[in-house]
């Protein structure tokens, strides 16, 4: 320590001292004080949460959650069963909801030009700078979308203020679909899509299994993929240049040439009508359908164009729009995908109007480039929306002073921006109506963290100084549809009618811009558009509103109705090539977990990895294995991408779903000043031009060229490796080999070892004394046909077991601590590489490897049939890890902390885990705990309907396709699943007998010719000779599709 | 004072390595330079012998080291703020433990009783007469309920945190509360820790309390199996 300086010994010698000060007071009792409540409030009891139903903000979906409060703290959010939408289910975006309560970013109060304000400060300045722009036309709303009371009230304020309200969701393509629902049907809105019942699913690049539509299109697609639902096989096929999660799940992925997805979907549309005999309206329309064309335009034969066709008309269907990778023509693509829709019979089946998604105010990008331009000078107001960040160019911000009601930073919150912190979705009152007739309600579920005011609070306020509140009565019933397109007061008629004693009762005035508060606001508009409008006064109202609040709102389910084809004119799709120069051509994604941006200052999204690149914290661009072959790119290398309008360089990722002269960059990171977790990677927008279609909507495309940074990456993939390398871990079976399976992995070959047979005649087959499992055998089943690698699971288990937050460099050293691993894996060459997905948690063995090593028997087998770690016990010799065949387990390489304010989000049910212990996945013992708790009260076992859906990756299961339960209860849902004859045990040959089991995924290449009589196909791997057929398995021998058609496995004539 | 010498020459050369290890780890620390404030907060970087071990009164016997946590005994009173008595109100006026411990059936905490809860009946109860502490006492009751600041009670029965214990389990199994926490009602002024809270003295009644006969019958032994397991309290 000879280079001990003075300032480290003066540190050096406080540390001794406080060490000093410590032997003063009895180091035998840890002085913690116990303060117990003024008044005991009567909601909480300490130690037991309570669930209060509110709503999710992460997106424009709204869907329903369920907030569980621990000691008034917010600790989890879940789906709420009751809504239509969500029915119980939440999407990892759902799922990092409860990161923007305790951000350590947040903003402590208002700030004035990036300083502190108090809140009369703040409110004074925006109230002259309001007074001056009123009626100017100089007072613009750009924000996120915002619909029932809160949508009304932020109309209501714009308008007196003789502004513009455009709510801004650049990823989502509503604008592009907004404008073909117009052209094609005439009609404001946009349709319900249902999936179902579709035996084709056919997308053009909608991302409805991640980033496009809202939770029940992920159900619907698991539905009709359920063969035990509706006795069919829903078939998905993609269009789009590049694989995210949906094209990913795909059936059939076609890579067409970007820009040429409108001119396949109308050489479709006219295959389908001339197949189905189609002669409506859209007849004439879609008579410019060119097969031949469209097949040299994309690259897909003619043939193919004309299997996808026979698909559409032979069977119900649905078609859904572009996204975002294939946003070249978004609208002429929409308008091609409705016509398709309409010849294919979906147009009132699968494809529904008369619910619509309320995107009345949701505005191109062209809207809000023209509402920002307006403002110039005056007052913009932001509320979610981050235009500095998402617009391609220049927003144009400055000069114009920004009134931003965001609780974190961005970077559009510079120079003398105004903050006002709204307060974050779980601190405040708001409802949505994201669906029509969905009204979604959102209660404040704890005291607020910080100076913060409500923005429906401050909007009134500032009303009322500025008054803008109009003479009362006049115009309160002639503006009661106005927020509602005229829709809310119709239904009222009707009953006003049925309820015949009370027809001279005047409806209920609509709220005005005078009312006390917001929530005065906010029960004043559901009083007069849902409990009176919409509702038909069902009793008194306080009683409704106190349902609504329990339930979390109240839903409509409203008749949905087809609609005819307006549009006259033939749309002019052609192929559209991506502009610039470059010989590659360019496309965007948003981001799985944080979208378009929005989220980036949310560890967890940052932190997951993303499902497919398998990348976490930063940018990276998809390439084809093949195309950096051709620029030999090593794994670290870094990449630039150059268009005309700028270029950046970050990490790559080899994608073999991606086209060959296509390269793909994800959205959302690269903020200049979003927060602490915002600022990784770098912001794709800068590449990609102002171009707009003709509705407005955004080209999100270029010509790009790429080359060879030269430099290397600091970025790390969680799962570098993509190949199963022909383990036994991840099976399909071909739809044809369903039903002819005789019991669990029936069909799926198993990895079969080599056994002796003087060993199974002995009994000796195994190393371990069966464990017994007198009560319960908790048990997972994974539907891999379900799965489509989402990341809710992942996030899930983040929220509820205290994981910790590793970061980048960490995560370099395979330091990520999350006990659920989404592994993927590519399979088979050529047109359609198959991915599969495959989550993996501990599989809770029964002959469970790790046990046996463990030094201190930290780690063992219990009754219940889990695999107990026990982290006070764990002296970290990390044996258990190194023998795990599943790599389940995790090593606490530091004692991970929680930066202040996230500290406050732990669950007090679950450890944090310190510096050299062990952890995995527990099944949530805690949640086990729970319910054996709540059931023992009544003297039972818990029953198999508590335990479905009891685990946190379970309950949240978008599509449904975890399963939890007692295997011992041959009843039961898991026991079900596991004698269905897709169940297989990954890594079976170990015979570890895992308490997950997962269902092999079904596909729909054709199953190979039959090597024995009656069941399954060949031997499967180059072991095949090995194989013993008189195993514990019952003789379960299909084959192994991995190669799709291969035939390179051994013979085996036993039989 | 021949153990204290023999404590500190023992204790020296490892603090003072410690503190070397430290300042180590403090300029291994200082070079992740995340602007300021640390993104992703560590805690040690190196292992660090544990401070009270070390430190710890030497003349304590091995017997009693084993009891890392709380006093056991009466010599470990620990200083309440209000010197409140379960022997005048459990005891002398018979009120029930659940009165004021009314979560004790259904959370895993019993839960402090509010500073109303004492107030429902102090409202009413005469100060004039009791002893000038009680009078103190009660005034401070008073002056808390009026401020709302809570009573800053110290935790008696203080488990670590790697343990779950769940009064509901307990009290609905029909355990009596002074199994473990002493005869309160008759012989104590402030609480003191009567039960060693040490995982052995748990175990000795998980494996072998009669309320398990008695509950489970039949399943008795599958039950004491069960209540055996780790995760039972550790998760």
């Amino acid at each position: 320590m000879q280079n001990l300086n003075r300032r480290d010994f003066f540190k050096t010698s406080a540390v001794t001292a406080a060490a000093a000060g410590a032997v003063a007071c009895d180091p035998r009792v840890p002085k913690e004080e116990v303060l117990p409540y003024k008044v005991q409030p009567e909601q909480i009891v300490p130690g037991t949460p309570t669930f209060f139903a509110t709503q999710c903000n992460e997106c424009p979906a709204s869907c329903g959650v369920v907030a569980r409060n621990r000691e008034g703290r917010i600790i989890k959010l879940e789906g709420n069963p009751e809504h239509p939408v969500s029915r119980g289910r939440l999407c990892a975006m759902g799922q990092q909801g409860i990161l923007a309560t305790y951000s350590p970013d947040r903003y402590a109060g208002p700030m004035v030009s990036g300083a502190s304000a108090s809140w009369d400060d703040a409110l004074g300045k925006v109230k002259a700078a309001l007074a001056s722009a009123k009626g100017s036309g100089k007072v613009a709303w750009v924000g996120q979308t915002r619909t029932g009371a809160t949508g009304a009230l932020i109309q209501e304020f714009v308008k007196a203020l003789g502004g513009t309200v455009v709510f801004h969701e650049p990823t989502s393509g509503t604008d592009a679909l907004k404008a073909a629902t117009k052209a094609v049907f005439g009609r404001d809105g946009i349709p319900s899509y249902d999936l179902s019942g579709a035996h084709t699913v056919l997308s053009f690049g909608a991302e409805f299994l991640s980033t496009w539509g809202d939770l029940s299109h992920k159900q619907g697609w698991g539905d009709s993929r359920d063969p035990h639902n509706g006795g069919f096989v829903g078939r998905t096929v993609c269009v789009e240049p590049r694989a995210g999660n949906t094209s990913a799940m795909a059936d059939l992925h076609l890579q067409a040439t970007p820009g040429s997805e409108g001119v396949v979907a109308m050489a479709l549309a006219k295959l389908v009508a001339d197949k189905k005999g189609y002669s409506g309206p859209a007849k004439a329309l879609v008579a410019g359908g060119d097969v031949a064309a469209a097949a040299s335009a994309s690259g897909i034969s003619a043939e193919r164009l004309t299997e996808v066709a026979g698909w559409l008309a032979e069977h119900p269907s649905i078609v859904l729009p572009g996204g975002v990778g294939t946003a070249a023509d978004p609208t002429n693509l929409a308008i091609a995908t409705l016509l398709l829709n309409e010849v294919a019979g979906n147009i009132g089946r699968s494809v529904t109007f008369g619910q619509d998604a309320n995107v009345a105010h949701v505005g191109s990008h062209k809207d809000v480039a023209a509402a920002i331009a307006a403002a110039a000078g005056g007052v913009l107001f932001l509320d979610g929306a981050d235009p500095a960040y998402t617009m391609p160019a220049d927003a144009g911000l400055s000069g114009t002073q920004v009134v931003a009601f965001a609780n974190e930073p961005s970077d559009s919150i510079s120079g003398n921006a105004i903050v006002l912190p709204p307060g974050s979705t779980l601190e405040t009152w708001g409802d949505a109506e994201a669906t029509e007739g969905i009204h979604t309600l959102q209660q404040a579920t704890m005291n607020p963290l910080h100076d913060t005011r409500g923005m429906g609070d401050v909007l009134l306020a500032l009303s009322g100084e500025l008054g803008l509140a109009a003479p009362p009565p006049a115009p309160a019933e002639g503006e009661e549809g106005a927020p509602e397109d005229e829709n809310a007061a119709a239904p009222a008629e009707p009953v006003d009618g049925e309820e015949a004693v009370e027809v001279v009762e005047p409806p209920t005035p609509m709220p005005a811009l005078d009312a006390a508060d917001f929530r005065t606001w906010l029960q004043g508009w559901w009083k007069a558009v849902v409990w009176d409008g919409r509702a038909g006064k069902p009793g008194d109202f306080e009683r409704f509103w106190t349902d609504a609040l329990q339930r979390g709102g109240w839903f409509l389910r409203k008749p949905t109705t087809g609609a005819a084809v307006t549009m006259s004119a033939a749309p002019s799709v052609a192929a559209v090539a991506h502009e610039g120069a470059g010989d590659m051509n360019l496309v965007l994604f948003p981001h799985p977990f944080v979208l378009d941006g929005r989220h980036a200052n949310k560890p967890w999204a940052q932190e997951v990895p993303e499902p497919l690149s398998s990348y976490t914290w930063g940018t990276w661009v998809e390439l084809n294995p093949e195309t950096a072959a051709k620029m030999n790119l090593a794994k670290k290398d870094e990449v630039t991408v150059k268009t005309d309008k700028g270029s950046i360089t970050c990490a790559w990722f080899g994608s073999p779903s991606i086209r060959k002269d296509t390269v793909a960059i994800v959205m959302g990171n690269g903020h200049k000043d979003g927060g602490r977790y915002a600022g990784f990677g770098s912001n794709p927008m800068s590449l990609v031009g102002n171009a707009t279609d003709g509705s407005g909507a955004l080209k999100l495309t270029a010509k790009a060229s790429v080359s060879k940074a030269g430099s290397q990456t600091t970025m790390h993939q969680y799962i570098g490796n993509i190949d199963t390398d022909g383990r036994g871990v991840n099976y399909v079976v071909s739809k044809e080999d369903l039903g002819k399976g005789h019991g669990p992995a029936s069909i799926v070959s198993m990895h079969h070892p080599p056994v002796d047979q003087r060993a199974i005649d002995a009994g000796i087959l195994d190393m371990y004394p069966e464990p017994e499992h007198p009560t319960y055998r908790f048990a997972m089943a994974v539907d891999l046909n379900r799965c489509t690698g989402c990341g809710a699971c992942e996030t899930a288990c983040f929220a509820e077991n205290n994981t910790p937050i590793v970061g980048p460099e960490q995560i370099a050293l395979s330091r990520h601590m999350g006990w659920i691993r989404l592994s993927r894996y590519w399979e088979g060459e050529g047109e359609h590489p198959d991915v599969r997905f495959q989550p993996v948690m501990c599989q809770q063995c029964s002959h469970a490897p790790c046990e046996g090593v463990c030094p201190v028997l930290a780690t063992y087998h219990n009754l219940d049939g889990l695999n107990a770690m026990i982290y006070n016990r764990c002296v970290g010799t990390r044996y258990c890890a190194n023998n795990c065949p599943y790599t389940a387990r995790r090593f606490n390489w530091h004692t991970y902390k929680w930066p202040e304010s996230y500290n406050l989000m732990l669950s007090p049910d679950v450890l944090t885990r310190e510096m050299g212990v062990m952890e995995k996945c527990t099944f949530c013992i805690q949640r086990l705990r729970a319910a054996k708790d709540h059931y023992r009260d009544d003297g039972r076992a818990v029953p198999d309907e508590a335990l479905r859906k009891l685990t946190a990756c379970a309950q949240t299961c978008p599509t449904n396709a975890i399963t939890f339960g007692n295997a011992n209860d041959a009843n039961g849902a898991v026991a079900k699943q596991f004698q269905d004859e897709r169940a297989y045990t990954m890594l079976g040959e170990l015979n570890t007998k895992p308490g997950v089991r997962y269902l092999a995924r079904i596909n729909f290449i054709p199953a190979q010719p039959l090597h024995h009589g009656g069941h399954g196909g060949g031997g499967d791997h180059g072991d095949g000779h090995g194989d013993d057929h008189g195993d514990a398995h019952g003789g379960g021998h299909g084959h192994d599709k991995k190669d799709g058609h291969g035939d390179k496995h051994g013979h085996d004539d036993k039989h | 004072m021949a153990q204290w010498k023999g404590a500190i020459l023992f204790a020296a050369p490892v603090a003072i390595a410690a503190v070397a290890i430290a300042s180590v780890a403090g300029t291994v620390h200082a070079q992740e330079d995340t602007g300021g404030e640390e993104l992703f907060p560590q805690g040690y970087h190196w292992l660090l012998p544990p401070p009270v071990p070390l430190l710890s009164d030497p003349e304590r016997s091995w017997n009693e080291e084993r009891v890392a946590y709380g006093a056991v005994g009466s010599e470990g009173t620990l200083q309440q703020p209000i010197q409140y008595s379960h022997k005048l109100h459990a005891g002398k006026l018979g009120i029930d433990c659940q009165y004021c411990h009314f979560n004790a059936r259904r959370s895993i905490h019993a839960g402090v009783p509010s500073t109303e809860t004492c107030m429902n009946c102090h409202k009413l109860v005469p100060t004039e007469g009791r002893s000038e502490q009680a009078q103190a006492d009660l005034a401070k009751l008073k002056e808390h309920y009026e401020s709302g600041e809570p009573i800053p009670w110290v935790k008696v029965h203080d488990l670590p945190d790697f343990v779950h214990f769940t009064h509901k389990r307990h009290v609905q199994g029909g355990v009596e509360c002074q199994e473990c926490h002493g005869e309160v009602q008759d012989d104590m002024t402030v609480a003191v820790r009567v039960g060693e809270l040490t995982m052995g003295w748990c175990l000795n009644c998980h494996e072998s309390h009669p309320k398990v006969d008695e509950n489970y019958g039949a399943h008795a032994e599958l039950r004491r199996a069960e209540m055996k397991d780790c995760w039972t309290c550790h998760k």
